[in-house]
């Protein structure tokens, strides 16, 4: 037993180690297989990796190719710009603008090339963009090889790869000169304006005083005479007043009227029904002793006006329909307004009063156009001009018609507001 | 020369006619005891201010109102109300603007360096006497001035 037990060992032993090296010739088989299965797949990995390399190369030469292609038919400007602010390289069209050869261009300061005025603007300009910021529409001026300057707005961006400033310019020459152009017009009229300005306040204040004195004198006069002035004498001194209050009442008009083309335009939504009853209260409050039949059907439509222009609107039309209406003891008024096509709304002021004679319906809106004699019916005829004016100010349009002796109707249009708008 | 006169009313204005009118207007309604005129701006100043021509007075007693046109030669009447609102000598004396075109601009302007009112001159000879008592009448009767500068 004693001899015995060690062979056993070394019998277990011997046939341990046989069956450990025969697992581990197996492993090793399997692992070689792998790894001839791993190695012929790297291989097809590789070659299709180098294939796609190929395309992408293809592809990116196709790119750059095109690229080119796009940088040398462009009309635009454009340009490279290394770190110390030279030209690097210039499209054929940047030289093309400027009239340079390739030479005299790549290599120098872009500076050098832009109008000393716009120099200090330009660098400070590029210094920003070389920190990151992107240059979007910076306008500069740059002097040709012929002399012309010629004015470019750029775009660019810098490249911290490849340490370069990309940038494309557009000729702006044109756009600018026609835009100074436009701003010239726009400033000359802008004085022509303050000039009517002033010329209306001086016309108004130095209108006004000896008119003041000519009512004046002629009331002081009719005073300092007394009883002892006749009958024929009052009537002068009467007609110099009314004459002389008449002329004011013009004044005055024409220069609402010179305002009202001239005021800015505040369009908000509008309630012309409420409008047209308020302007009806404060001309019937002048007219107590009148019993006229007014009417505004309601609803109206919501217009987007300015609403102290429109109140002159209303307020002429109203009081010529009160006015004209004078006569008649059953005077009606009936106002109308309703939706019509291209966005606009038309409102109706129709009257049963004395009308005018319809083949003088264009000239009723000129200034101080009347078709009434002042006995008949007094006023300056600025009213409707001022109308007129506001009107067409709006987008909209006036007009009128008349049966003589059997009422006017005016007309007149305003864009509607905007829907869902509240006034 | 004012001298120690006491004047009630300030009017400052250019045109003759209109400064006669305003008299006739104020003695109508037996306010022009104590009215004194200047022509212009600069006299409306040296009035106030006791320089000039104005020497001998004295500014403590400042008239009770001051009718001011404002276009005036020499010293504009804006100008004028500039001057006297800036000075606390005179910047309790109530002034009232008065002219003869209403003028969005001047109204805002008056207002904005202190007027106490504003009046547009009517043409028509009644209105324009009824606007001058009745602002000549509260102003001299109704209203209660600072009696002395601070």
């Amino acid at each position: 037993m004693n001899v015995a037990f060690p062979s056993l060992i070394t019998t277990l032993v011997a046939m341990g180690t046989a069956a450990a090296i025969g697992l581990i010739v197996l492993l090793a088989m399997r692992f070689l297989a792998r790894s001839e299965r791993s190695a012929s797949r790297s291989r097809l990995e590789l070659q299709r990796n180098a294939e796609t390399l190929q395309e992408y190369s293809q592809r990116l030469d196709r790119t750059t190719r095109e690229n080119e292609l796009l940088i040398m038919n462009t009309i635009d400007v454009i340009c490279s710009i290394d770190r110390d602010g030279r030209f690097v390289r210039v499209s054929p069209a940047s030289l093309a603008f400027w009239g340079y050869e390739p030479h005299e261009i790549e290599g120098r300061p872009f500076l050098e090339f832009v109008h000393p005025d716009d120099r200090e603007k330009s660098m400070s300009e590029a210094a920003l963009t070389m920190n990151g910021r992107p240059a979007i529409h910076i306008q500069n001026r740059y002097v040709c090889k012929n002399g012309e300057i010629k004015v470019v707005s750029w775009s660019g961006l810098w490249s911290s790869d490849d340490e370069l400033m990309f940038c494309v310019g557009r000729d702006s020459t044109e756009p600018e000169r026609l835009r100074e152009r436009l701003q010239e017009a726009h400033d000359e009229l802008q004085q022509l304006n303050v000039d009517l300005e002033a010329f209306c306040y001086s016309v108004s204040h130095d209108l006004r005083a000896p008119l003041r004195a000519v009512a004046g004198y002629a009331r002081m006069l009719g005073d300092e005479l007394g009883p002892d002035v006749s009958a024929e004498g009052s009537r002068f001194l009467d007609v110099i007043q009314g004459e002389a209050r008449r002329m004011g009442q013009l004044i005055d008009d024409l220069l609402s009227f010179s305002r009202t083309g001239r005021s800015r335009l505040t369009p908000a939504p509008l309630q012309m029904g409420a409008l047209f009853h308020e302007v009806y209260q404060e001309v019937a409050a002048v007219n107590q002793s009148r019993r006229i039949d007014f009417e505004v059907q309601e609803p109206m439509p919501l217009v987007l006006a300015d609403r102290a222009l429109v109140r002159q609107v209303a307020m002429n039309l109203i009081s010529n329909a009160v006015k004209f209406t004078g006569s008649k003891s059953d005077a009606r008024i009936r106002v109308v307004g309703e939706p019509a096509a291209n966005g606009l709304a038309i409102f109706t002021v129709e009257d049963n009063g004395a009308g005018f004679d319809p083949s003088y319906a264009d000239k009723l809106f000129g200034v101080f156009e009347r078709c009434h004699s002042e006995a008949e019916f007094e006023g300056t005829g600025v009213g409707l001009a001022i109308a007129k004016k506001v009107v067409t100010r709006h987008g909209g349009e006036i007009w009128a018609d008349s049966v003589p002796g059997d009422g006017a109707t005016f007309r007149f249009s305003l864009p509607l507001a905007p829907v869902g708008a509240r006034a | 020369m004012t001298g120690g006169r006491v004047v009630e009313i300030l009017l400052v204005e250019d045109n003759d006619y209109d400064a006669e009118m305003t008299l006739r207007a104020l003695q109508k309604a037996r306010l022009a005891n104590d009215v004194f005129r200047v022509r212009d701006g600069a006299g409306a100043l040296n009035f106030m201010f006791g320089t000039g021509n104005h020497l001998d007075r004295a500014t403590a007693s400042a008239p009770k109102v001051i009718f001011l046109d404002l276009k005036l030669p020499k010293v504009d009447g804006i100008e004028v109300l500039r001057r006297l609102k800036e000075d606390p000598r005179t910047r309790h004396v109530p002034v009232v603007a008065m002219t003869s075109s209403d003028q969005e601009i001047d109204r805002y302007e008056t207002y904005q360096l202190g007027v106490n009112s504003y009046v547009v001159k009517p043409i028509e000879f009644d209105s324009f006497v009824s606007a001058i008592t009745q602002v000549g009448f509260y102003w001299l009767v109704i209203n209660k001035p600072v009696e002395t500068a601070d």
